[in-house]
């Protein structure tokens, strides 16, 4: 079917919401793509698993461990994610840091990319970028 | 010991200590059993306490007594969770987002930093939060031949430069405890 307006031969670009992407893409398939993007970040071991409750992405009979999507009003997407660090990668960090003239503090340092990393996955999935990226370190091992 | 089962407890301790303090006043003949039976419900139970003879009466309010003093210490045990401090420190919050970090984490890195001290064998860590940032308490066991002061000075200093440096948290306070004996090791626990 033609859109109402398809004499004008006008095409409008319509930013995707929130709304939009449920229509296409379920959360699990964006949680999914997310936990992939955060394991390949140098120094990430693997997903946490959460300190208090179980943090995942539930799905129809499976699960994503360490991503928490959560959708806080309509159109508005945000991510919660936990993450373990290598503790090797870290502590070579902690040594390469003494002569770094960066005075972010290391773990800062591995968050950010971990929230740059979210950002471009949605992005890279046609998404809005989530209003909130939650980090949480649950262990270094 | 989960939620579900604490609130058992903390049910059970309260249904002791009603029932302790209704035997009490039956006891004493403050109230007649059927004053504490809405509906006659426990009126039996009730009507055995009320016409204990002197011995009885006081055999009861002492095993009463003791029932509320295990309650009460149950309870207090029980309730001291809701104040136990977070498994997680925020390191950083604005608009993007949170930064969390799980304390055991923070624990590692003073262990790893007093572990490069030289002189120090093993070291046993905690860490609080205060108002002012955290509170770190440390255990170290020494070589017996290191200069135990200075050891302890450098440890403070490491450790507060690896927390407020490595993971961005300020650090009010490093207490620093040396020893020559060896920790106590932790009791195994029987599997069945």
């Amino acid at each position: 079917m033609l859109p109402l307006d398809a004499g004008s031969g006008k095409v409008e670009a319509q930013t995707p919401t929130a709304k939009m992407v449920s229509e296409r893409l379920s959360d699990m398939d964006i949680a999914n793509a997310i936990a992939h993007a955060i394991r390949d970040v140098p120094g990430v071991l693997d997903m946490g698993q959460g300190l208090f409750a179980k943090a995942a992405t539930h799905g129809p009979g499976k699960h994503i461990v360490g991503i928490v999507l959560r959708h806080p009003a309509p159109g508005v997407l945000s991510v919660e994610a936990h993450v373990v660090l290598d503790e090797t990668t870290f502590i070579k960090a902690l040594s390469d840091a003494s002569s770094s003239s960066d005075k972010t503090p290391i773990l800062l340092r591995f968050t950010d990319q971990i929230r740059a990393v979210v950002s471009q996955t949605f992005e890279h999935l046609g998404l809005p970028v989530p209003t909130m990226v939650d980090v949480t370190i649950d262990d270094i091992r | 010991m989960n939620v579900f089962n604490r609130i058992i407890v903390i049910l059970l301790s309260l249904a002791a200590i009603a029932f302790s303090i209704i035997v009490f006043l039956l006891v004493g003949g403050v109230v007649r059993p059927t004053q504490v039976s809405p509906g006659g419900f426990l009126l039996g139970l009730w009507r055995f306490f009320s016409p204990l003879n002197p011995t009885d009466a006081t055999i009861a309010v002492l095993v009463c007594a003791l029932v509320v003093i295990a309650s009460l210490i149950l309870l207090i045990l029980e309730l001291n969770i809701f104040r136990r401090e977070p498994a997680q420190l925020v390191v950083r919050q604005d608009g993007l987002g949170k930064v969390t970090v799980a304390r055991s984490s923070v624990r590692k890195l003073v262990g790893h930093e007093a572990a490069a001290v030289p002189g120090v064998i093993e070291t046993r860590q905690a860490v609080d939060e205060g108002p002012n940032g955290l509170r770190v308490h440390v255990r170290v066991l020494l070589l017996p031949e290191v200069d135990a002061p200075a050891v302890g000075h450098t440890l403070q200093e490491r450790v507060q430069k690896a927390i407020q440096g490595h993971i961005g948290l300020p650090v009010a306070e490093v207490q620093v405890a040396t020893q020559l004996e060896p920790f106590e090791k932790p009791r195994r626990r029987r599997v069945h």
